[in-house]
C-alpha cells in the first residue's frame, strides 16, 4: 500500500519540480487519486462483508456447538443420574454381606450406610448402564460377575444402547405425543405410575425424561425391594428420615418451576425408599425442563456455561475420587453435612467413614486403571456421539477440574455431589428467573395483570351500569335501587392501599321513580345521562367543584327529563363525537324503539325514532306479533352515520342515524331459539376495526364484520350468560362480564384466548356481573354487580 | 319441577350446600329455566321481576335474605305480618338489617316525590309538627332544611348499613353494631313524619302505592326499633289498626327538640 501510495506523491513531486501545474492535469491526479482510493476502499468494503460472513458463521457454529454441549450436558446428567441410582441400589445390596456398619445403633441417618455402599457402586459403572435398561433383576443375579472383564464390555454396549436411548428421547422434541406415548408404554411392568401430565403439553422432551427417570426409579425400587427386605431394620429409620430431607435443597427452589410440571410429588411417592433418586427427582427434573422450555423450544441458545459442566465435574469427580483412594462417601457425607449443618453428625459419619474404607478396601473396586479405562471410553463414546473434538471435550474437563478443585478447596474433600447440587440451585434460580422475567414480558409489557383496588358500597341493589369519566379518576354507577351515585377516587387514591376507608360516592342522584338500568357520562358536557325502567332518561349535571357528600341538596344538578319511551329503557349510548352544538345520544327501550335525542337541541331533544323494521315500515311486516325489543345499542365508530341495535331476537341490525332505515341485519342469530335464554345481551363497535362483538344470553360472545355482517369469530366465553362488554382504550382487549361471576379479558387481535379471569362479584337471584367499563384513559377498570357493589381495579 | 332426574336433584342439593359459584350448572339445565330469576336486557317494564316466590331455603345466594324480602314485597305488600315476620331459622338480626336496607332502597323514591314540593323555601327547617330536628349528619348537628336533612339522613343512614366496619357481613351482624338499628331507625321515621305532617299527599300517594310506612311501623312495633314516645304520625290515621296511641301531642312545650343522642357520626 505503501508503495503505491507513494508513486503519485513521487510524480507530484516530479510536476512540481517541472512546476507545470496545469489544471486540468490537476484534476486528472485527484481524479485518478480518488478512483484509487474508492478502489481500496471497496476492497476493504469486500474484505469485511467477507468477514462478517464468517463471524456470522462461527457464530452459527458456536451457537450449534452449544446446542450440542447442553443436550450432551442433559445426557451426563442422566447417566449420572443413573449411576446414582445404581451406586444406593449397590449400597443396598452390599451391607448385608460385606459389612456389619448399618448395625451403629447412631446411624439415625442413611449417610454412613451409603457410604460405603455408594462407594462400591461407584466402580461398577455397569451397573449403572445395565439398571439404564431395565434388565434390572438379572443384573441384580448377576451382581456377582461384575468384576468380570467380559461383563463390562458388554455393559458398555449397554451403555451405548442407553445412550442412544436418550438420544432419541431427547431429540423428540418436535413429535411430543408419540415420544411420551412410547416411552409411557414401554414394558417396565412399572406403568402403573402415574404418568405426569404437562400441561403446557410443549416439551415430550421433558416428559420423555420423566418417564426414563420414572421408569428409572421405579425399576430401582422393584429391583430394591428383596434387598431392603434383607435389610436390617435399620431400614425403616432410614426411610422415614429421608423424605424430610430434600425438603431444605432442590424442592424449595424447585417447586415454583415444578408447578407445571407436578413431577415431583409422585416420584417422591414411588420412590421415599430411594434418597438420592428422591434427591435427583427434586433436582433433575425441573432442570431439564425449564432448559427445554427456555432453550429449546424458544431456541434460546445462549445458557450459562458454568453450570453446565457441573454434571461432567460430578461425574469426573467421582471418578477421581476412586482413583484417589479417597472415600467417595465423602459425597454423601457432604451432602447431608450441607442439608443439616450437624457438627456431631459429621463426626460421627467420619467415624463410620473409617470403618467404611476397610469395607471398601476389600471389594476395592477394580483397579485405578480399569477405571481410569472406564473413563475414557465413555469420554471418547460421548464425543464421538456428538461430534466434540478433543480440545472442546479437553476444555470441558478442564473447566470442570477447575471448579471442582474450588471446591475441594472449599469443603476439603476430593469432590462431592454438593457442588452440582449447588450448581443446579443457581441455575434453577437463573431458569425461575428468567421465567419470571419471560412471563413479565409476556404480560408485563402490553397488558397488565388486572387486581381489585377498591370496593364501593353504597348501593342498595344491583349495581346494572358504570360510566367512567374520560380524564378523571370518577364514574358514575347507576343501580336497581333508582339512584345514581357519582364516585370521585381522588380522595381514595391518596391513601394507600391498604388503608382505605369506606368510600362514599360524592353525590347520590335521586330522580327516577324505578330501577336504573344504564348510565353515560358526557365529559365534555360536564353532564351524566340515566335510562330507567320508569321509561325516562334524566340528565344530570356534573356538580361544579368538590361537593361535599353532606352539603345542601342542589337540586340544579337535575337538569331535565326526556320522556319519550314507554317502556323500559335498557340501553343508552353517547355518540362518540361531539360538535360545537350537537352531541347526540341513542336509547333502546323495551317499547321496541330507538331513539336518538340531540341533548345540545333546544327545544324537543328527540330527534330520531324507530322500531325493529325501521323507521317507516312498521306496519308493512306485522304478520306475526310483535317485534322484538331491542336490547343493546352502540354507535359504529368507522361509519358515524349508523348504528348497531341488538334485538331480542338475537339479531343485530344496523340503521342509519339520520334516516333511520335499516341498512344491514347481520346473520347473528344462529343458536336464537325463539326465547330470551339465547337473546343478545350486549354490543359493543370496535372503536378503530370495523368489527361488532355481540355477548349472548346462551354464553357465547361473537366478533361480526361490520361491512359485511357476516361472524367471523364465535366462542362460549363464560360459564353463564354475558351480560356486560368492553373494549380496552388500545383496542386490543376485550372485556367481559357474566352472570357466572366471573370477569373475563380476551385478546381480541390475534390469539383470542382468555387472558385473564377472575370471580369478583356474588351472585343475586340469577345474576352475576352485571357492568365492566375500561376507563377511557388512566389503567382502571370498574365492575358492577348483582351483590350491589362496585370493584376497581388496576 | 316434579319430574326432575335425580342427578340433577344431586346437583342441585350440591350447589345448595356449595356457594353460588355452582349454580351456573345448576341454571342452565331445562328444568331450571323458567326459573332464572333474571331481567334480561329488553324485558318490558311489566315483565320484569316476574319471578316465581320461592321459600328461603331454596334460595341459593349469599343474599338469600334480601332476595326472600323483595320477593314478598312483590307478591303481597299488603301482608305486613308475614313481611315483619321472621323467618324460620332466621337470625333476628340480619333479617332487621335486611328490612332497614329495604327501606332505605324505597325510602329514595319517596325522596324524589318529596324533592318536587319540599324545597329551602317551603320547609327551611326540619320540622314534623312541632318538633324540629337538628341533622346529624355533620360533625356538630346542624339546622338543615327539610330536603337537606332527608337525603343526608338517608345518604347516612345508607352509608353506615353498608359500611364495612360496622356491618362486614350480611350473614351474621356484630354485637356492637345492633345499637345503630335504633338511631337509623329513629332517624328514618322523621323522614316519614315530615312528610306526612308537611307533604300529606306525597305521603298518601305514596303510601297507597307501596305501603312503606305501615310496613316501618311493624317492624318498629315488632323489634322495638322506635320508642313508643317518639311516633308521632297520629296511629289510627295509617291503617286498620285500632288507635292504642292518643293522637293529640301537646307540643306547645317541646317546640325544639334536639335530640341528644344522636349527634355523633
Amino acid at each position: 500500500m505503501a508503495q503505491t501510495f507513494g508513486q503519485p506523491q513521487q510524480q507530484v513531486q516530479q510536476q512540481s519540480q517541472t512546476s507545470e501545474y496545469t489544471l486540468p492535469g490537476v484534476l486528472h491526479f485527484l481524479q485518478s487519486e480518488w478512483r484509487r482510493y474508492e478502489r481500496d476502499r471497496n476492497e476493504w468494503e469486500i474484505e469485511r462483508a467477507e468477514m462478517k460472513a464468517r463471524i456470522a458463521l462461527l457464530e452459527g457454529e458456536r451457537r450449534g456447538i452449544e446446542n450440542m454441549k447442553t443436550d450432551l450436558m442433559r445426557r451426563v446428567k442422566m447417566l449420572e443420574f443413573a449411576l446414582r441410582q445404581e451406586r444406593s441400589k449397590y449400597l443396598a445390596g452390599v451391607p448385608l454381606t460385606q459389612s456389619p456398619i448399618s448395625e451403629s445403633p447412631n446411624v439415625s441417618t442413611p449417610a454412613n450406610e451409603e457410604g460405603p455402599e455408594s462407594s462400591i457402586a461407584l466402580n461398577n459403572t455397569q451397573s449403572l448402564k445395565t439398571s439404564t435398561l431395565s434388565s434390572v433383576s438379572s443384573q441384580y443375579k448377576g451382581f456377582t460377575s461384575n468384576r468380570d472383564p467380559k461383563h463390562r464390555t458388554k455393559s458398555r454396549e449397554l451403555l451405548k444402547a442407553c445412550l442412544q436411548e436418550i438420544d432419541y428421547l431427547t431429540n423428540a422434541v418436535t413429535n411430543t405425543s408419540s415420544t411420551s406415548n412410547r416411552v409411557l408404554n414401554y414394558p417396565t411392568g412399572l406403568d402403573g405410575i402415574p404418568s405426569h401430565s404437562i400441561p403446557n403439553g410443549l416439551d415430550g422432551n421433558n416428559s420423555a425424561t420423566q418417564k426414563l427417570n420414572n421408569r428409572h426409579s421405579a425399576i430401582f425400587v422393584g429391583g430394591n425391594t428383596n434387598s431392603y427386605n434383607r435389610m436390617s431394620p435399620k431400614k425403616p429409620g432410614h426411610v422415614s428420615i429421608r423424605p424430610s430431607r430434600p425438603a431444605p435443597t432442590s424442592p424449595a427452589i424447585v417447586s415454583p418451576i415444578l408447578s407445571t410440571n407436578s413431577s415431583s410429588p409422585p416420584l417422591d411417592s414411588s420412590m421415599s425408599e430411594n434418597p438420592d433418586a428422591e434427591r435427583e427427582g427434586g433436582s433433575f427434573f425441573p432442570h431439564s425442563s425449564v432448559k427445554n422450555d427456555g432453550r429449546f423450544i424458544n431456541g434460546e441458545q445462549s445458557s450459562p456455561i458454568s453450570p453446565e459442566f457441573e454434571p461432567i465435574a460430578n461425574m469426573s469427580s467421582d471418578f477421581q475420587s476412586s482413583l484417589n483412594n479417597e472415600s467417595p462417601t465423602i459425597n454423601f457425607e457432604k451432602e447431608r453435612e450441607y442439608l443439616s449443618n450437624n457438627d456431631t453428625y459429621n463426626t460421627h459419619i467420619k467415624a463410620k467413614n473409617e470403618r467404611a474404607n476397610q469395607v471398601r478396601n476389600r471389594n476395592r473396586m477394580k483397579s485405578a486403571d480399569e477405571m481410569k479405562e472406564e473413563e475414557q471410553q465413555l469420554t471418547k463414546d460421548v464425543q464421538k456421539k456428538y461430534g466434540l473434538t478433543d480440545e472442546k471435550m479437553s476444555k470441558l474437563l478442564k473447566n470442570v477440574n477447575k471448579q471442582k478443585s474450588q471446591e475441594i478447596l472449599a469443603i476439603n474433600t476430593s469432590s462431592d455431589p454438593q457442588l452440582d447440587e449447588l450448581s443446579f440451585n443457581v441455575e434453577e434460580e437463573e431458569n425461575t428467573q428468567k421465567f419470571e422475567t419471560d412471563k413479565t414480558q409476556e404480560n408485563g409489557t402490553d397488558r397488565k395483570m388486572w387486581r381489585p383496588r377498591f370496593t364501593l358500597r353504597s348501593h342498595l341493589d344491583t349495581v346494572r351500569s358504570l360510566s367512567w369519566h374520560r380524564t378523571e379518576p370518577m364514574f358514575l354507577s347507576g343501580s336497581e335501587d333508582g339512584t345514581i351515585k357519582l364516585w370521585d377516587l381522588k380522595g381514595p387514591l391518596s391513601h394507600k392501599p391498604t388503608s382505605v376507608p369506606d368510600i362514599e360516592p360524592s353525590i347520590t342522584y335521586r330522580g327516577h321513580t324505578a330501577a336504573v338500568n344504564s348510565v353515560v357520562m358526557s365529559s365534555e358536557q360536564q353532564r351524566c345521562y340515566s335510562a330507567s325502567m320508569d321509561a325516562t332518561i334524566r340528565v344530570w349535571n356534573l356538580p361544579s367543584s368538590k361537593c361535599d357528600t353532606y352539603g345542601p341538596v342542589d337540586l340544579s344538578l337535575n337538569l331535565t327529563t326526556y320522556i319519550g319511551h314507554t317502556d323500559a329503557i335498557w340501553d343508552l349510548r353517547l355518540f362518540p363525537m361531539r360538535s360545537q352544538n350537537t352531541q347526540l345520544l341513542g336509547s333502546a327501550s323495551a317499547d321496541g324503539k330507538v331513539k336518538i335525542w340531540d341533548t345540545e337541541a333546544g327545544g324537543s331533544p328527540l330527534k330520531c325514532s324507530w322500531g325493529y323494521y325501521g323507521i317507516n315500515n312498521e306496519e308493512s311486516v306485522n304478520g306475526e306479533g310483535r317485534p322484538p325489543n331491542p336490547t343493546s345499542i352502540d354507535f359504529v365508530h368507522s361509519d358515524l352515520k349508523k348504528i348497531a341495535v341488538s334485538y331480542q331476537n338475537s339479531i343485530i341490525k344496523l340503521f342509519d342515524i339520520e334516516s333511520g332505515q335499516s341498512v344491514l341485519t347481520f346473520k347473528s342469530d344462529s343458536t336464537y331459539d325463539n326465547t330470551p335464554a339465547t337473546q343478545i345481551n350486549r354490543i359493543i363497535v370496535h372503536p378503530t376495526m370495523s368489527l361488532i362483538f355481540s355477548a349472548h344470553e346462551d354464553k357465547y360472545i361473537r366478533f361480526f364484520d361490520i361491512n359485511s355482517g357476516k361472524c367471523t369469530f364465535s366462542m362460549l366465553a363464560h360459564l353463564d350468560s354475558i351480560t356486560s362488554l368492553d373494549i380496552d382504550p388500545s383496542g386490543m382487549i376485550l372485556l367481559s362480564g357474566g352472570h357466572d361471576s366471573s370477569i373475563r379479558l380476551w385478546d381480541i387481535v390475534s390469539t383470542r384466548q382468555c387472558i385473564q379471569e377472575f370471580i369478583s362479584h356474588r351472585r343475586k337471584s340469577d345474576e352475576g356481573v352485571l357492568s365492566v367499563q375500561y376507563h377511557p384513559s388512566l389503567p382502571w377498570m370498574a365492575s358492577g354487580g348483582a351483590d350491589s357493589v362496585v370493584k376497581i381495579y388496576c | 319441577m316434579a319430574n326432575v332426574i335425580p342427578s340433577n336433584e344431586a346437583n342441585n342439593t350440591f350447589s345448595s350446600s356449595e356457594s353460588s359459584t355452582s349454580s351456573p350448572i345448576a341454571s342452565t339445565s331445562a328444568e331450571h329455566k323458567p326459573a332464572l330469576r333474571r331481567n334480561r336486557p329488553g324485558t318490558k317494564l311489566e315483565d320484569t321481576y316476574q319471578f316465581p316466590h320461592i321459600p328461603l331455603d331454596q334460595i341459593d345466594s349469599a343474599f338469600a335474605l334480601q332476595e326472600y324480602l323483595q320477593s314478598l314485597i312483590r307478591t303481597d305488600k299488603e301482608n305486613l305480618d308475614a313481611l315483619v315476620e321472621l323467618p324460620p331459622g332466621q337470625d333476628k338480626e340480619t333479617w332487621q338489617y335486611e328490612h332497614l336496607r329495604q327501606l332505605c332502597l324505597e325510602l329514595n323514591y319517596l325522596v324524589v316525590q318529596l324533592e318536587a314540593e319540599c324545597t329551602r323555601q317551603t320547609c327551611p327547617e326540619m320540622k314534623a309538627d312541632e318538633w324540629q330536628y337538628l341533622c346529624a349528619a355533620h360533625p356538630a348537628p346542624m339546622n338543615c332544611c327539610a330536603i337537606d336533612y332527608i337525603v343526608h339522613t338517608l345518604d347516612g343512614a345508607t352509608t353506615l348499613l353498608n359500611s364495612h366496619k360496622y356491618f362486614p357481613s350480611r350473614i351474621s351482624i356484630p354485637e356492637t353494631s345492633l345499637k345503630h338499628y335504633q338511631s337509623i331507625a329513629r332517624r328514618l321515621y322523621r323522614i316519614f313524619a315530615h312528610a306526612w305532617f308537611h307533604h300529606r299527599e306525597i305521603f298518601e300517594a305514596f303510601e297507597n302505592e307501596n305501603m312503606l310506612y305501615v310496613r316501618f311501623l311493624k317492624l318498629s312495633e315488632r323489634y322495638e326499633l322506635i320508642a313508643k314516645n317518639l311516633l308521632i304520625i297520629p296511629y289510627n290515621n295509617i291503617s286498620d289498626n285500632e288507635n292504642d296511641d292518643q293522637v293529640i301531642h301537646n307540643n306547645d312545650s317541646s317546640e325544639i327538640f334536639t335530640p341528644p343522642t344522636d349527634d355523633s357520626e
